[in-house]
C-alpha cells in the first residue's frame, strides 16, 4: 500500500490521542478513587451499584426501626419490671394480713398500704418516653383540651378508665358472672369435698335418714348454703358497683331472694338468709338421739297403762311424756330441715331456675344499660379495638416489631385487672369500717386472683423478651447483608489503586513511546538524503 | 529519409513535457497538505509516426513516432472509496451526534454520585417517612417529612426541565443543520454551473473538481446524500430520492414547526368550533347544513395542512371533535388553544414543537428518507419514543410515568388516612399528598386525573404546603379532646413507607438508569465501529490520492533527468547540422 507523509501524519495522531486518553483515563480513576465516573462507563457495574445503593437504603432504615424499637422495648420492660415487683408487694402484704392475729390497727394499716400501691399501678401506666405514652396504644399524647391534659390511665369515682374506656365497668361484670357462676357451682355441681346443695336437698329424707346422718348432711347443707348465699351477695355487690341505677326491679328481683318479700296475695316470704339462719338455729338445736313420744302407739306399756320408763331407761331410751314435748320440739327435727330446704327450692326453684332467671336478666341488664352491648358504645368493642392497637415499626420486607403494649394488655382486662385486684382486696382489708358484706374470707379468694394478674404480668415480660431476642437476632442480620451489599458496591465502584497505578504507568510508557516513535519518522524524508 | 529538422521536433517535445511533467510536480508538492487535494499527474503519451491519415505519407518500413504529447492532467481518485466514505461517514455522524446528546443525558440522570440525584432523594423522602411513622404527634418528624417530600419534587421538576433545555439544544440543532444544507446545496450548485463551463471550453476542472468533492464529503456528515456525477462532470444530489442539487439549480430543505402557526391554527380550531355551533342550531332549526358541511370541510382540510389531526364525529349531535396526537383541539362548540393543549401531553408536545423538514415539496421522514449524518441524530433525540432507538421524549416519558406513579400511589394511601388537628382545624380525611388536577363525575364525587402529572409540574397538594399537620399518618380520625385520641395511630403511615417496596419505585429508576447507560454504551461502541471503518477507507483514500513526498522528489529527479537528457539531445542535433552544413562536401 502507497504510504504518504499525511497519512503518517494522521496516524500518528490518531495513536497519540487513543495512548493520551488511557492515561486520562487511569488517571481519573486514581483521583477519584472510582472505577465508574459516569453511569455509561460500565452499565453491568453502573446497575450493581444503584441496586446496592438502594437495598442499603431500605436496610438502613429497618435497621434505625430495629434500634428504635429496642430502646423503647428496654423501657417497657422496666416499666413492666416495676409492676411485677410492685405485685410482689402486695402479695407480702396480704399473706401477713391473714396469717397471724392481727388488730384492726394492724389490718388498717395494711389497707393503706395496699391503697397506695394501687394508686402506683395507675402511675406506671401512665409511663411516658419523651412525650409520649409508652402505653397509651394509639394515644400517645394523652387526652388534650384547652390547657389540660389527661393521661391514657385515670381514676374516675373509683373505676379505672384507659383512653376514655371504663374498665373497671368491665371488671366489676366480669366478677358478677363469676360470682353468678360460683352459685350454679354451689347449687349443680359437686366438688371433692362434697355434694351439690342440689344433690343433699334431693336426696333428703328424714324418714330414712338416720338422725346423725341428717344432722351431718343438714351441716354440709348448711355450709354450701352459705357460700351460695355469699357468692349472691357478691354478686349483688358487683353489680352495685356496676352503677346500676337504683331502684332497679332486676336488682330488686335478684336481692329479694336473699332477703325475703311479700307477696301480691300478702304472703310472706323469708329469703334465704333468713332460712339460712333457721337452718343454722335447728342444726344448733340438741340432738334427740334414741327417743319415744309419749303418744307412740307402739310405746311399750305397763300392764297398768302406764309407759315402762324402766324399760326404756335400760335401753338407753328417751321417753318424752306429754309435759316434756316442750323440751321435745326443742331437740333437732330433721322434718323442719326438710320444710326449710322445701321453702329453699320455693324460693329459687327446684332446678334453680328462679334464682338463675332473676341473675341472668340483671347480667343482660347490666350489659345492654350500662356496657352498651349492641350499641355504638359496646365497652367491650370498645376494649378489643383497644387491645388490639399495637404501633409497630417495619424491620424486615413485610416484616413488623411492635414496640411497646397497650394498656389493656399490660394491666389485664376483667376480674384479673391488677387495678380491680387491689381495689378489691383494699375494700376487703378496709370493710371493717363501713360494714359491706364482704368476708374475710374473701382475701384468700383474692389472693388467687392476684397470683392470676401477677402471671399475666409476667407472660408480658416473657413476650417483651422474646421480642428483644428477635430484634437482635434481625439486627445481626441487617448487619450481615448490609456488609454483603457493600462489599457488592465498592467491588463494582471502586478502584483497586494498585492495580490503577500500575496501568497508569503503562498507559504512560505507550504515551511516551508513541510520541518518541512519531517525531523520530516524521522529521525524514527523501529530500534530506539529496546532495 | 526524416528531415533533420524534424529530429529537433521530437526534442523540443520532449524538453516542454518534461517541463510541464516538473510543473505538476511542484503543483503537488505546494499542495501536499491542502485539505482535499487529489495528486495530479500529466498523461503522456507518444505521438504516433506519419499515418495514412496525412495527404503526403512517406513508404518506410521503419517509422519512427514523432515525439511525446501530454494528453492531459489527471486526478488520481477512486469513486468508489468515495461514496464508501461518504456513507460511513453519515453512519459516524449521526452516531457522533447522537452519542453527545447521551452523554449530555447521563450527566442529568448520574445516580451514581450520592449527593445529588434522584435515588437519593427518594431515599431521603422514604427515610423522613419511616422515622415519622415512629412517632406521628412529632411535630418535627412531620416537617422533616414536608421537607423531603418538597426536596423531591424540585428534584423531579429540576431533571425534566434539564432534559427540556437539552431537547431545546437538539431542536434549535436540526435548524443549523438545515441551514448548513441548504448553504451546501447553493455551493454546489454554484460550482456545478463553474464545472459545466469549464468543461464546454475544455478548461482544467481539476482544482473546481476537488473542491466539490470536499463539499460532498463535509455534506455527508449533515444527511445522508445520494449522488451521481454527470457525463460533464457535474453532480446530481437527492435526499431520499427528492432532488436538492440538479445542475446548477438547487432546493431547499424547508422547515417549519406546528408552534411557529400556533395562531393560524388557533384562528382555524375556532372557527370549527363556531361552524360546529351553527351545524348545531342549523340541526335544531331543521335547516339545511349542506354549505355549513362544506365550509368545516374546508377547514379541516387546512388544517390539516399544518398539522395532522383527527376528526371524531359525534353520532347524536354530528358535532365533531378534533384530535391531535390524543389531545383535543376542538371539543363540541369549544375550541383550546394549541400550545397550552399540546402541554398536557408528553407526545403532542413534542409533535408540536418539532420541525418538520420538507424537500421539493415532499415531506422527509426521519428514518425512512432521513437516515444518516447529523440531522438524523438530532431528529432521533428530539422526537423518538422508541424502546429501540431512544430520544429524549423517550426518558421525559419515563420519568413521567415514575412520578405519576409516585404521585397515585401515594395519593390513593394518604387519601385514606386522617390528619393531624391543629389551631382550630381539626383532622380530616380524604386528602392528597401530592397535587391531582381533579374533575368531578355524576355523583359530585372527586376524579382525578394523574395523566396530566409530569415530572415537571408535580409538586405538594395546596394543603401539605400549608401545613405539615396535613400529612395524614393515622387510619382513624384524630381527636386530642377524646380519651382515644389516635394521636400514634401510624397504620397510614407505615402503608405510605412500604410503596417503596412494593411498588418498586427504585427500580424503576434503575431500569430508566440503566436503559440510559446501555444505550449510551452500544452507540459509543458503534461510533468506535464507524469511526474505524471511515478511517480505513480514508486511509485508503489517503494512500490513492495524497501527495508522498518521496514519490514526488523522486519524480522530481526523474523529470529533471530527462530534461538534461533531451537538452542533450537537441546540443547533439546541432553539432550535426553544423556538421551537415560546414563540413560535408567541402
Amino acid at each position: 500500500m502507497r504510504i504518504t507523509s499525511s497519512m503518517m501524519g494522521n496516524q500518528f495522531l490518531r495513536g497519540a490521542n487513543r495512548a493520551l486518553s488511557e492515561v486520562n483515563k487511569y488517571n481519573l480513576q486514581i483521583a477519584s478513587g472510582k472505577r465508574l465516573t459516569s453511569i455509561s462507563d460500565d452499565p453491568a457495574g453502573t446497575i450493581a451499584v444503584l441496586r446496592a445503593r438502594t437495598k442499603l437504603a431500605t436496610l438502613g432504615d429497618y435497621q434505625s426501626n430495629t434500634s428504635t424499637t429496642s430502646s423503647y422495648l428496654k423501657e417497657v420492660e422496666a416499666a413492666i419490671t416495676d409492676l411485677d415487683e410492685l405485685l410482689q408487694d402486695v402479695y407480702g402484704e396480704v399473706i401477713s394480713a391473714i396469717s397471724g392475729a392481727k388488730t384492726e390497727e394492724d389490718l388498717r394499716a395494711i389497707a393503706e398500704k395496699v391503697r397506695v400501691l394501687r394508686d402506683e399501678v395507675v402511675a406506671i401506666g401512665n409511663a411516658s418516653i419523651g412525650t409520649s405514652y409508652l402505653f397509651g396504644g394509639y394515644n400517645f399524647t394523652g387526652s388534650i383540651d384547652g390547657i389540660s391534659k389527661t393521661a391514657p390511665f385515670e381514676v374516675r369515682n373509683g373505676h379505672l378508665f384507659y383512653n376514655g374506656i371504663d374498665l373497671s365497668l368491665y371488671s366489676w361484670f366480669d366478677e358478677y358472672e363469676n360470682y353468678v357462676g360460683l352459685m350454679d357451682q354451689k347449687f349443680f355441681n359437686a366438688d371433692k369435698d362434697a355434694n351439690s346443695l342440689k344433690e343433699i336437698i334431693d336426696k333428703f329424707d328424714p324418714g330414712v335418714y338416720s338422725e346423725g346422718y341428717a344432722i351431718q348432711q343438714g351441716e354440709q347443707a348448711y355450709k354450701i348454703l352459705s357460700d351460695f348465699i355469699l357468692a349472691a351477695e357478691n354478686a349483688l355487690y358487683s353489680a352495685r358497683q356496676c352503677d346500676v341505677d337504683f331502684p332497679n326491679e332486676h336488682y330488686q328481683n335478684f336481692e329479694k331472694l336473699l332477703l325475703g318479700w311479700q307477696d301480691t296475695d300478702g304472703k310472706e316470704y323469708e329469703g334465704l338468709k333468713g332460712l339460712k339462719e333457721r337452718l343454722y338455729n335447728e342444726l344448733s338445736k340438741e340432738p334427740r338421739g334414741d327417743y319415744i313420744l309419749y303418744n307412740d302407739p307402739s310405746i311399750k306399756t305397763l300392764k297398768d297403762g302406764t309407759i315402762d320408763f324402766g324399760y326404756y331407761e335400760e335401753r338407753g331410751i328417751k321417753v318424752y311424756t306429754a309435759d316434756m314435748m316442750d323440751e321435745f320440739n326443742n331437740k333437732f327435727d330433721p322434718q323442719k330441715v326438710k320444710d326449710i330446704f322445701n321453702a329453699i327450692y320455693e324460693h329459687i326453684g327446684t332446678d334453680g331456675s328462679e334464682y338463675k332467671k332473676a341473675a341472668s336478666e340483671l347480667g343482660s341488664h347490666i350489659q345492654t344499660e350500662k356496657l352498651g352491648e349492641g350499641t355504638a358504645d359496646d365497652l367491650l368493642d370498645k376494649i378489643n379495638t383497644e387491645k388490639a392497637k399495637r404501633p409497630t415499626l417495619s424491620v424486615g420486607l413485610n416484616q413488623e416489631a411492635a414496640y411497646t403494649i397497650n394498656g389493656v394488655e399490660l394491666m389485664g382486662e376483667g376480674r384479673q385487672n391488677v387495678y380491680h385486684v387491689l381495689d378489691k382486696i383494699y375494700r376487703i382489708l378496709s370493710s371493717g369500717d363501713d360494714g359491706q358484706k364482704i368476708d374475710e374470707k374473701e382475701l384468700s379468694l383474692a389472693i388467687s386472683t392476684l397470683q392470676e394478674a401477677q402471671s399475666n404480668v409476667l407472660t408480658r415480660l416473657t413476650e417483651i423478651g422474646a421480642s428483644q431476642n428477635r430484634l437482635t437476632l434481625l439486627s445481626n442480620r441487617i448487619d450481615s447483608t448490609k456488609l454483603n451489599y457493600t462489599m457488592m458496591r465498592s467491588q463494582a465502584e471502586e478502584v483497586d489503586l494498585a492495580e490503577a497505578s500500575i496501568n497508569l504507568a503503562t498507559a504512560q510508557t505507550i504515551y511516551n513511546a508513541a510520541l518518541a516513535g512519531g517525531a523520530q519518522i516524521l522529521r525524514t524524508s527523501l529530500i534530506d538524503y539529496l546532495r | 529519409m526524416a528531415s533533420i529538422f524534424g529530429s529537433f521536433e521530437i526534442a523540443k517535445s520532449g524538453l516542454s513535457v518534461a517541463m510541464l511533467q516538473l510543473n505538476v510536480t511542484e503543483q503537488n508538492i505546494a499542495n501536499a497538505n491542502t485539505k482535499g487535494y487529489t495528486r495530479q499527474r500529466a498523461v503522456t503519451s507518444a505521438i504516433e509516426p506519419n499515418s495514412s491519415n496525412y495527404l503526403i505519407a512517406p513508404r518506410h518500413a521503419a517509422l519512427v513516432g514523432q515525439g511525446v504529447e501530454v494528453t492531459g492532467v489527471t486526478q488520481i481518485r477512486s469513486d468508489y472509496l468515495d461514496a464508501q466514505f461518504r456513507k460511513l461517514n453519515a453512519d459516524f455522524f449521526a452516531n457522533d451526534s447522537i452519542e453527545q446528546a447521551l452523554t449530555y443525558l447521563n450527566g442529568v440522570f448520574n445516580e451514581l454520585d450520592e449527593e445529588s440525584g434522584l435515588t437519593t432523594a427518594i431515599k431521603n423522602f422514604y427515610s423522613a417517612l419511616n422515622t415519622f411513622s415512629s412517632d406521628p404527634s412529632s411535630h418535627e418528624y412531620r416537617t422533616n417529612v414536608q421537607q423531603q417530600a418538597q426536596a423531591l419534587t424540585a428534584t423531579f421538576n429540576t431533571i425534566y426541565d434539564e432534559m427540556r433545555s437539552l431537547w431545546g439544544d437538539q431542536s434549535s440543532s436540526i435548524r443549523t443543520d438545515v441551514a448548513q444544507i441548504n448553504s451546501y446545496a447553493e455551493k454546489i450548485a454554484n460550482l456545478n454551473l463553474a464545472i459545466a463551463r469549464a468543461v464546454q471550453a475544455d478548461a482544467a476542472t481539476n482544482d473546481l473538481k476537488d473542491e466539490l468533492n470536499l463539499l460532498l464529503d463535509e455534506l455527508s456528515g449533515y444527511v445522508n446524500i445520494e449522488y451521481k456525477f454527470n457525463h460533464n462532470q457535474t453532480v446530481d444530489i437527492t435526499i431520499g430520492g427528492n432532488v436538492l442539487v440538479t445542475g446548477r439549480v438547487f432546493n431547499r430543505l424547508e422547515l417549519t414547526t406546528p408552534a411557529e402557526n400556533a395562531a393560524a391554527i388557533d384562528a382555524l380550531t375556532q372557527d370549527i368550533a363556531a361552524l360546529n355551533g351553527q351545524i348545531k342550531s342549523a340541526l335544531e332549526a331543521g335547516e339545511d347544513t349542506a354549505e355549513l358541511e362544506a365550509q368545516l370541510q374546508d377547514k379541516l382540510d387546512a388544517l390539516g395542512e399544518y398539522i395532522s389531526v383527527t376528526v371524531e364525529t359525534d353520532p347524536d349531535t354530528n358535532l365533531r371533535s378534533v384530535y391531535f396526537e390524543g389531545v383535543a383541539l376542538v371539543s363540541g362548540t369549544e375550541a383550546f388553544a394549541a400550545s397550552e393543549a399540546a402541554e398536557s401531553k408528553l407526545e403532542a408536545w413534542v409533535a408540536f414543537n418539532t420541525p418538520t423538514l420538507t424537500l421539493a415539496g415532499q415531506k422527509l421522514e426521519h428514518g425512512v428518507d432521513i437516515t444518516g449524518g447529523q440531522l438524523f441524530g438530532h431528529i432521533r433525540m428530539a422526537t423518538s419514543f422508541d424502546n429501540d432507538a431512544q430520544g429524549i421524549p423517550f426518558y421525559m416519558a419515563q420519568l413521567d410515568d415514575l412520578a405519576r406513579a409516585m404521585a397515585r400511589d401515594i395519593n390513593e394511601i394518604h387519601r385514606t388516612g386522617w390528619t393531624y388537628p391543629f389551631g382550630g382545624t381539626e383532622s380530616k380525611t380524604g386528602i392528597n399528598f401530592f397535587y391531582a388536577p381533579s374533575t368531578f363525575d355524576a355523583e359530585g364525587n372527586p376524579v382525578y386525573d394523574y395523566s396530566a402529572i409530569t415530572a415537571g409540574n408535580i409538586r405538594l397538594s395546596d394543603e401539605v404546603l400549608s401545613s405539615p399537620n396535613y400529612i395524614a399518618a393515622s387510619s382513624e380520625e384524630v381527636n386530642l379532646k377524646a380519651g382515644v385520641t389516635e394521636s400514634g395511630n401510624n397504620e397510614i403511615a407505615r402503608r405510605l413507607y412500604a410503596t417503596l417496596s412494593t411498588n418498586g419505585y427504585f427500580d424503576m429508576l434503575n431500569s430508566i438508569v440503566a436503559d440510559l447507560a446501555i444505550e449510551t454504551n452500544t452507540v459509543r461502541s458503534i461510533k468506535a465501529t464507524k469511526d474505524t471503518l471511515v478511517t480505513s477507507v480514508d486511509t485508503q483514500r489517503q494512500s490513492l490520492s495524497s501527495v508522498s513526498m518521496d514519490e514526488e522528489t523522486t519524480n522530481l529527479i526523474m523529470f529533471q533527468q530527462t530534461y538534461n537528457a533531451c537538452a542533450r539531445v537537441v546540443t547533439t542535433i546541432s553539432e550535426m547540422i553544423d556538421t551537415l552544413v560546414n563540413r560535408m562536401g567541402v
